[in-house]
């Protein structure tokens, strides 16, 4: 394939994709029902985070990053089904056929999309399988947690080239420099998308000093009531919920928010992230601090706000890998690439195990 | 003598007489609750718990009463009810790849050591006699912070004079475990041997099928999973082949149930059982507390306790945790039966995990 071939295919997805978002018609109750979210989870999903109109320059980088194979195979994760686009689209640049193994939780909006592909060759050439085999040389594409990843690679040939996208979380950075009402309502936008079930979704806030944090988590709760308005948590598990609100109470302050809370800590003895859902866990901190200390590697995405660098130099120097973007937009990442940057490049099943095993980014 | 002296003193009593005679010298919520209003106010965490409820520490009339610390939260704060100067032990949580470690520190480890080797007594030697003892764990100078292992370094001094631990590091000592073997069953008098359940399932592979006969009278305490320590093995099938291996009936084999936050202990009634001694005896896979620890299911959206029979997760009283929390609410799922619960593990998760972490994976709540 050149690359036009390549960017062809890449924009066919799209396109698909948009006319499925324009006229979802029944699928908005099946996605629903896979997915767990509320009804307007799934519109706004649909309509704000499904990347239906991306620029010709993200475009040419998606197709410039992707590799190069006889066939690609894609095993996709669940918690954030517009996900499957990326994916598929970044296989498709990779090779002119590509196998796709949805989720056994969530398998409705990928073959939605394939049949609103209206180019036959294109639509031919992606197939969705129950079965991933792939032989040496092709490239095999993992979505899910470490443990999952692991797991297939495990069963993979030795020549076979994985590109593994394993476990991670977002992070907050509020700096000096912003209104704390404009920090709070941007990150509660990134918390609804999705219900904090993605691995860019925020779980953790670190802000820079007690007032503020303070201040963010008193404006956060009030966001959060208000979106619980216009978009309502979907399936919850309440039990993790209670247990996090009463960890929080003893450890630190404890903001109520409808379904969901926000836990404030000063200098917790280890790092802590909110269960999904509509939960924040948020830490005042000192320059010079890094409270996700050893926790580095599963940071898949950094959400800023303000002028982080002056406070939080340690933690941005420690996550290089994360893929950074303003508070607000974490759940909207630029439509360039693998949305986890932290592992770039393909490797054996075997090194994927390992640096699974190790633990390292 | 503190307010503290004073807890622990009547704590001490109530371990020696409820063990003696069976008699409660106070009532047992009396005591829950004067150790809960000690910890409220103290700043240990509870005072927050109470006031979220609107709650006074005064309103506490029973041990139900008192809202429970999170295991979680020993990861987060110290949940102690004084300055760490103070401290003459603290132990910590294993930890994982990612997860945070509890801390639970002591100021005094004499209740502690007053209960477990009551109810060691109790449950793992009924019968008095004298053991040889081995550890399948490193010597306490090797794991300064761990529970179990100072839990395992008081029973060897007070319930046989010669205990030998089995474990230098991470290696197994398998030829001083032959050579022990070998010892007690020349010299005679039965064997005491205890540890982790991955140690056992090391000790296992190690022996590829191989036999250690112990001596008549013998017997295994094991307890904890395996926290990606070693292959997972299923209990009943982990004490049936433990119990192939060194020649014992199965019931001569038997679990705890402990955790670094709680100072006390519940055991398997097999041994017993098979003994001949009647309550608190029973089958495998139900435990029995000791008089001064309530074992209570709960639910796990309201924290209410569930009816008798149904599952729910564990909420411990365990007035031996004077100095830091008298109520500590795990995430291990529980089935109260007759005379004692059942252990069904972790309360698993409902929320899909994908490549989103999970709590549990950052705190090691594995």
């Amino acid at each position: 394939m050149n690359h036009e071939d390549r960017i062809r295919r890449v924009r066919a997805l799209v396109c698909a994709a948009k006319r499925l978002a324009d006229h979802p018609g029944e699928l908005r109750e099946r996605l629903q029902r896979a997915t767990g979210l509320s009804a307007q989870g799934v519109d706004l999903a649909l309509r704000e985070h499904l990347e239906t109109q991306p620029t010709e320059e993200e475009l040419v980088a998606l197709v410039g990053g992707a590799g190069s194979a006889p066939r690609a195979h894609v095993i996709l994760s669940a918690n954030v089904f517009t996900a499957g686009l990326r994916a598929i689209a970044l296989a498709a640049a990779t090779a002119p056929l590509v196998s796709v193994r949805c989720s056994t939780r969530e398998n409705v909006f990928v073959p939605a999309l394939l049949s609103h592909l209206d180019d036959t060759e294109i639509r031919q050439s992606i197939v969705e399988c129950q079965e991933i085999s792939p032989a040496a040389g092709e490239e095999i594409h993992l979505y899910g947690s470490d443990e999952s990843i692991a797991e297939i690679c495990a069963g993979l040939a030795p020549d076979v080239l994985v590109r593994a996208h394993g476990t991670g979380f977002g992070l907050a950075l509020v700096g000096p420099g912003v209104e704390i009402e404009d920090a709070a309502r941007a990150l509660v936008r990134d918390m609804v998308a999705f219900d904090q079930h993605g691995c860019l979704s925020p779980r953790l806030a670190l802000v820079c000093g007690h007032e503020r944090a303070l201040a963010l988590a008193q404006a956060m709760a009030v966001s959060l009531v208000q979106a619980e308005q216009d978009v309502p948590v979907g399936a919850l598990d309440r039990a993790d919920i209670v247990r996090f609100r009463q960890t929080a109470t003893v450890a630190g302050e404890w903001f109520d928010a409808s379904l969901g809370g926000v836990a404030l800590l000063s200098q917790p003895m280890s790092a802590w992230i909110a269960p999904p859902g509509r939960n924040m866990v948020v830490v005042a901190c000192a320059q010079e601090d890094n409270p996700v200390a050893g926790l580095e590697r599963h940071v898949a995405a950094i959400g800023v706000s303000g002028d982080a660098e002056s406070c939080f130099g340690a933690v941005l120097a420690a996550c290089p890998g994360a893929r950074t973007s303003e508070l607000g937009r974490m759940q909207r990442p630029r439509f360039d690439g693998p949305v986890d940057l932290r592992h770039p490049g393909v490797q054996s099943p075997r090194a994927v195990i390992e640096r699974v095993r190790r633990g390292s980014p | 003598m503190t307010v503290s002296d004073r807890l622990h003193a009547r704590v001490q009593a109530y371990v020696a007489a409820t063990c003696a005679s069976g008699e409660e010298p106070e009532p047992f919520d009396l005591l829950a609750c004067d150790l809960a209003r000690f910890q409220a106010s103290c700043g240990n965490g509870l005072e927050r718990l109470l006031a979220a409820r609107r709650l006074a520490p005064e309103d506490l009339l029973a041990a139900a009463d008192i809202p429970a610390i999170p295991t979680d939260a020993f990861k987060l704060r110290r949940i102690a009810c004084h300055e760490p100067a103070a401290d003459t032990a603290v132990f910590r949580t294993s930890g994982t790849t990612v997860g945070a470690r509890g801390t639970h520190a002591m100021r005094s480890t004499a209740t502690y050591e007053a209960a477990a080797r009551a109810w060691a007594r109790v449950m793992l030697f009924p019968d008095q006699t004298p053991m040889h003892v081995l550890l399948l764990a490193p010597p306490p100078h090797q794991a300064l912070d761990s529970s179990l292992g100072f839990m395992l370094a008081l029973f060897g001094r007070t319930f046989g004079s010669d205990a030998r631990w089995l474990i230098d590091g991470a290696a197994l000592k398998l030829d001083d475990l032959r050579e022990a073997v070998a010892n007690a069953a020349q010299v005679g008098g039965p064997v005491f041997l205890a540890g982790a359940s991955f140690g056992f399932v090391h000790l296992l592979d190690s022996l590829h099928g191989d036999r250690l006969a112990l001596p008549a009278g013998s017997r295994v305490m094991q307890t904890g999973g395996f926290k990606g320590k070693s292959r997972e093995v299923e209990s009943g099938e982990l004490r049936r082949e433990i119990a192939s291996a060194f020649g014992l009936d199965d019931q001569a084999v038997l679990g705890e149930y402990g955790m670094t936050e709680l100072s006390s202990q519940a055991y398997e009634g097999t041994l017993r059982a098979a003994l001949g001694y009647g309550a608190p005896s029973g089958p495998a896979g139900v435990y029995h507390a000791p008089p001064w620890m309530r074992v209570v299911a709960v639910e796990p959206e309201t924290l209410e306790p569930v009816e008798p029979g149904h599952v729910g997760i564990a909420r411990v009283v365990d007035l031996a945790n004077v100095d830091s929390a008298v109520v500590v609410q795990t995430a291990d799922q529980i089935r109260t039966r007759a005379g004692g619960f059942e252990l069904l593990g972790r309360a698993p998760s409902a929320t899909p995990r994908g490549c989103s972490i999970g709590v549990d994976e950052l705190l090691g709540r594995t």
